[in-house]
């Protein structure tokens, strides 16, 4: 364990860890360009120089193992001229043109021109000329003229998604980041390597001039498209989301996501929403209000009493699903609610891997079997309603995320099912053959519209905020479960989030004594309730086909 | 000023490539030469660039899969390295050295002929396709400047007249031949490594043997403990040839003695310093020697696989000293149980493909490896972590090629021969204005002076003498004052310069320093990696400010700049290719500033004296 200052302060630090670990663990901060804490050392840059009692020469501290008794100093006037030094070559050939570049507000190269240089450019020299606008794949534009070659990307796709598609090439001040020939980069990773860009070489295609990166306002979110739950951060202005990004967590994603978390937001902007609650007439769907939907709705549930069932989706918030089974369970005193697990197989997106995404694209999977089972719903439940309603026993049945019934592989036999169902009411985001046969269809909240918690597969219960309002006169899903109560003639549910997830804890002993200060923003595990409770992940891809495959999708 | 680019590759035509079945047993023969596939990119590239001509994005796919790498890792190789076509050449391929010796020998003119006789510039190709120009950096024939390089053929010893009548002979079908000028022209009382280097005979096995070669090496492994031949070289004072002066045995000594990993010698082959052509003519004419100290150097060391960087414009010197490892495998002076020892030791051949940066050791590792020359972040040195991350030793031809005289004669021998602390003879390759370039075999600490006026039969014309870069061309320069510092590592350091390489380049009065500096600059500014900041970014502008002086379009504060923007990139790098840069650029500054100020002004200047 040496012992070293750094500007004077002395520090400890685990043998093989560099200068630049220390200065970090003293919170001094070194500017720099091609390091990052994940990836493997490049030492190009040269930003991250520092000057060290009795070497001749200033040090790249990222790259300077930090020895016993060194003495480090991050601001000394000859650091800030080599600092000065670097940023000035880094200048001379780039183009400055940060008016129109999207990393602008965001960019390295900018930040730390500003405070470690900020001298005008002595360059007159007509600069080198590099390709603009190459097409590096389907998700991402290169500008070779902005790059700073510090191949952060290069290290990246190499060390985590084992893809050799970038490189560098040629030599000296002709050297470029590019593709090879005819062979795009396409990997569901490829998003990290625009993070990672220091400056504006790297732009995401979806991103790209869409918004001065300044305007927009952050919401801590969770990803819910595969049960590896990555932190995100929800970026959004005025009630539209531009971009979301991974947010770090070093318990689930560290600072990474796929690009199928990153874009499946923009559903949520599509115009395609289900804006307002519509109700079948003979003609079909007509749009109509929340009240006259709700009085159909209450008057079906009331009349169905004990022969009204929910779907549930494990998409949902843990609240959501307290809510929604203590709202068949307990209100409208039914057994038959359930939840529809999603197959893996026939889900958009990747196949698992070894880095981030999971074979399970439920979200909260976990926290749908652990609350439906205090609750004592079976853990069958979704096919008992399936057969109730295949025998015409149901006569009314609430389906919360319209999505549900396009993930489960015996869809029709399900199609056929519903259609015997004297009254279907469905929560929905979007148009679909689902909602086509509800007698209501209800706009429903996207994840980003609503506060929750969701429960990751390793017993993590993760917070998401919410990032901007329901679109159109769509509810956040406990909103509209505490709807359905009221129209059925019952009490109301509670109807803030974290108010129900205290019920939830004092209901669900899984929960131990987690509380949302607890949670937090990088998420908590129960104590050793969460531990005793197994939770089988089954690999739903690799079981696809097979004969057992279809009891464990329910 | 053009800045030299890799021109866009040609597309490909006609069915998709495929190897020739020999070619792909040769491929898979080399893959059992290393311990990695990747290794075999660049002699892969080779033998397609052979076979196909040049190397288009179809062929490095195929290269590629053939290899067994991703395709990028070949591509990047074919982007960083300038001997891989990226277009079909001509039938003859003209490159015309035009650095510092050979523009000083009047290489400006030679080319102006070619680009008149042939009507193309650099980069171009004549319409009938017969031949194609490059301007290309040091060839290593600077005693016999200028050079042109056609295909794999040196033409030395060139005028005006003597390239128009080559061109006219090959276009009127005539064959192209090479033609060497005379590269050794001195020796001292005791000359060791160019000893017999003009008999004929000593380019072969029996010849070599019959001057007492082998016997060192066949001793030592015989007789001698390892460490008592680390401790002999170490006795002898023997300092590294190549450029930075290390002593060999304290480098052999570095690597530890046990090792889960195998451990590596690298053989330096990559003579690329401008003013330098000392180990192309131990290559060529003398192989036996550097391989009997290879040998001796793995023996003493504990090594078993030995790879011998060649430079890739040395074909020649690539089939001498493969012809040698022939009939050294066949008399068993290498492969396994050398001469019934028991000692193994395996020696391959790794030609290069055009990158001086590969001559930094580990630029020269990372390209034997089979990737971009470029260097690694130190520590760890190559001896703990060096090629194929096994301990490896780095050492030159010239420094491996003293070694049987070393042992043969005894370390105080080899003392008496140089100067204090720089034990030895060294061979000096003097250029540019002296009476007499070529190859000297001297003493260590011989005055520059009796260099240049003895044994060089003084300058050129009996010109007056203006500045020497004393060890290549990122040696700082010295002026008339220096003319009696003694030419060892030591005094030349003390003098403000560096012995490096042995590269003597004299400069007379004729040439302006303005020009010598710009066509450094512009060498290291081709020559850069591309991989650090300083020096990818700062070699270019360095040329463009220097250039802007030959233009006389320069302002006065242009002269700070300059300074500010060579002293910027030293020692910020992880080579010292920007120092190796920046170093003799300030020193033309600060010692011929009048010339740049007379820059300033309009006129005219000496150019290069042609």
């Amino acid at each position: 364990m040496p012992k070293l200052t750094v500007d004077g302060r002395p520090v400890e630090v685990e043998a093989g860890q560099t200068v630049m670990n220390a200065a970090e663990k003293l919170g001094i901060e070194i500017p720099r360009f091609c390091y990052h804490s994940k990836l493997p050392v490049a030492g190009n840059c040269r930003m991250c120089l520092v000057e060290v009692e009795k070497m001749p020469k200033l040090t790249t501290s990222c790259t300077t193992p930090a020895t016993e008794g060194m003495v480090v100093l991050t601001k000394s006037p000859k650091v800030k001229e080599g600092q000065k030094a670097v940023l000035e070559y880094l200048l001379i050939n780039h183009p400055l043109d940060c008016p129109v570049c999207d990393k602008a507000g965001e960019c390295d190269l900018q930040d730390q021109y500003f405070a470690f240089s900020s001298t005008p450019s002595r360059m007159i020299d007509q600069k080198v000329h590099k390709p603009k606008r190459i097409e590096l794949g389907p998700t991402i534009k290169l500008d070779q003229e902005r790059c700073v070659l510090c191949t952060r990307c290069v290290r990246f796709l190499e060390v985590y998604a084992h893809d050799h598609s970038l490189g560098t090439v040629n030599r000296g001040d002709r050297a470029i980041l590019t593709v090879f020939p005819g062979r795009p980069l396409d990997n569901i990773y490829s998003l990290n390597t625009v993070d990672l860009c220091p400056v504006g070489a790297l732009t995401s295609k979806d991103f790209r001039f869409k918004k001065r990166v300044w305007f927009l306002k952050n919401a801590d979110s969770v990803c819910t498209f595969c049960s590896n739950q990555c932190s995100t951060v929800v970026q959004h202005d005025e009630g539209t989301i531009y971009r979301i990004l991974p947010r770090e967590n070093e318990k689930v994603n560290g600072p990474w996501m796929c690009d199928t978390g990153r874009l499946e937001y923009r559903f949520i902007n599509a115009e395609e929403r289900v804006k307002c609650p519509m109700v079948r007439r003979d003609e079909g769907q007509e749009r109509t209000t929340w009240r006259e939907a709700m009085e159909a709705v209450g008057a079906a549930f009331k009349a169905a009493g004990s022969r009204a069932a929910g779907l549930a989706s494990p998409r949902m918030t843990n609240e959501s699903l307290f809510a929604f089974a203590k709202l068949f369970v307990e209100t409208l005193g039914s057994k038959l609610a359930g939840f529809v697990k999603a197959d893996a197989g026939l889900v958009e997106g990747a196949p698992a891997d070894d880095f981030l995404i999971k074979a399970d694209k439920n979200p909260n999977t976990r926290g749908a079997e652990e609350i439906f089972a205090a609750w004592g719903v079976e853990v069958d439940g979704a096919r008992s309603v399936l057969e109730a309603a295949e025998g015409g026993k149901l006569a009314a049945l609430l389906v919360m995320d319209q999505a549900l019934l396009e993930r489960v592989p015996n869809r029709e036999r399900w199609l056929k099912a519903l259609a015997k169902v004297k009254f279907v009411a469905v929560a929905s985001l979007a148009e679909n053959e689902l909602t086509r046969l509800a007698h209501v269809v209800l706009p429903l909240a996207s994840w980003a519209e609503e506060e929750g918690t969701y429960t990751r597969f390793d017993g993590l219960v993760q917070r998401s905020w919410r990032a901007v309002p329901p679109r159109g006169e769509a509810k956040d899903a406990l909103g509209l479960l505490s709807q359905v109560a009221v129209a059925a003639g019952k009490q109301a549910l509670p109807l803030v989030a974290e108010a129900v997830f205290k019920a939830l804890v004092a209901k669900v002993r899984c929960f131990g004594s987690l509380t949302y200060a607890a949670i937090g923003k990088q998420g908590a595990k129960a104590g050793s309730g969460a531990a005793t409770h197994k939770v089988e992940i089954v690999n739903l891809a690799k079981d696809k086909g097979a004969g057992g495959a279809e009891a464990r999708t329910w | 000023m053009e800045t030299t680019r890799r021109s866009d590759p040609a597309p490909h035509q006609g069915p998709p490539p495929e190897f020739s079945r020999s070619a792909v047993e040769e491929i898979n023969r080399l893959k059992l030469r290393y311990p990695t596939n990747r290794a075999v990119i660049l002699p892969a590239l080779h033998i397609a660039q052979r076979e196909f001509g040049w190397i288009s994005d179809e062929v490095m796919a195929l290269v590629a899969d053939v290899v067994g790498v991703p395709p990028m890792d070949v591509f990047r190789c074919v982007g960083f390295y300038t001997m891989y076509h990226r277009r079909p050449p001509g039938k003859y391929d003209v490159q015309v050295c035009t650095n510092i010796s050979c523009c000083l020998g009047g290489a400006r003119k030679v080319l102006r002929k070619v680009e008149e006789k042939l009507g193309i510039k650099s980069g171009g190709k004549t319409t009938d396709g017969m031949f194609s120009l490059q301007e290309v950096e040091c060839l290593a024939s600077c005693g016999t400047a200028p050079v042109v390089r056609v295909n794999d053929d040196f033409i030395e010893d060139l005028t005006p007249d003597g390239i128009e009548e080559l061109l006219e002979d090959l276009a009127n079908g005539g064959e192209l031949r090479e033609k060497q000028g005379i590269h050794l022209r001195g020796q001292g009382a005791e000359p060791v490594v160019s000893k017999d280097l003009m008999s004929e005979g000593i380019r072969g096995l029996e010849g070599y043997r019959k001057l007492g070669g082998y016997q060192q090496a066949e001793r030592a492994i015989k007789t001698m403990q390892p460490p008592d031949v680390i401790e002999l070289v170490k006795k002898s004072g023997l300092r590294g040839r190549g450029g930075a002066g290390f002593p060999a045995g304290m480098k052999w000594g570095f690597i530890p003695k046990e090792s889960a990993k195998p451990k590596y010698l690298c053989v330096n082959a990559d003579e690329g310093e401008p003013g330098t052509f000392k180990d192309r003519e131990i290559l060529e004419r003398t192989p036996h020697r550097m391989l009997e100290g290879i040998v001796i150097c793995c023996w003493a060391v504990g090594i078993h696989t030995a790879y011998i960087y060649i430079r890739g414009e040395f074909a020649k010197g690539a089939v001498s000293v493969q012809k040698a490892l022939d009939e050294a495998y066949r008399a068993n002076l290498l492969g396994r149980n050398i001469l019934g020892t028991g000692f193994n030791l395996e020696v391959t051949l790794h030609q290069g493909a055009g990158a001086y940066i590969c001559g930094e050791e580990t630029g020269l590792i990372e390209s034997l490896e089979g990737k971009p020359g470029q260097p690694r972040i130190k520590p760890p040195f190559p001896a703990i972590v060096g090629a194929f991350g096994g301990p490896t030793v780095v050492n030159n031809v010239e420094t491996l090629a003293f070694l049987p005289a070393i042992l043969e004669k005894g370390p105080e021998w080899f003392v008496g021969l140089g100067s204090p602390k720089n034990s030895g003879t060294r061979i000096f390759c003097v250029s540019g204005h002296v009476a007499r370039p070529g190859l000297y075999e001297l003493g260590m600490g011989v005055p520059l002076r009796t260099l240049i006026y003895e044994h060089c039969g003084g300058m050129k014309n009996a010109n007056k003498f203006k500045a020497c870069f004393p060890g290549g061309s990122s040696s700082p320069v010295l002026t008339e004052a220096d003319l009696d510092v003694r030419m060892d590592f030591d005094s030349l350091a003390a003098a403000g310069s560096m012995a490096g390489s042995g590269g003597v380049i004299v400069v007379d009065e004729s040439a302006c320093m303005v020009c010598v500096a710009e066509r450094v600059a512009g060498f290291y500014h081709h020559e850069s990696c591309g991989q650090c900041t300083p020096c990818r970014e700062g070699t270019g502008w360095l040329e463009k400010i220097l250039h802007r002086f030959e233009e006389r379009t320069a302002h006065k504060e242009d002269l700070e700049l300059l300074v500010n923007a060579a002293e910027g990139m030293m020692g910020r790098t992880i080579c010292v290719l920007a120092d190796a840069a920046a170093m003799p650029v300030l020193s033309i500054v600060k010692k011929f500033r009048k010339e740049f100020e007379e820059h300033l002004s309009p006129g005219k200047c000496e150019g290069w004296g042609d």
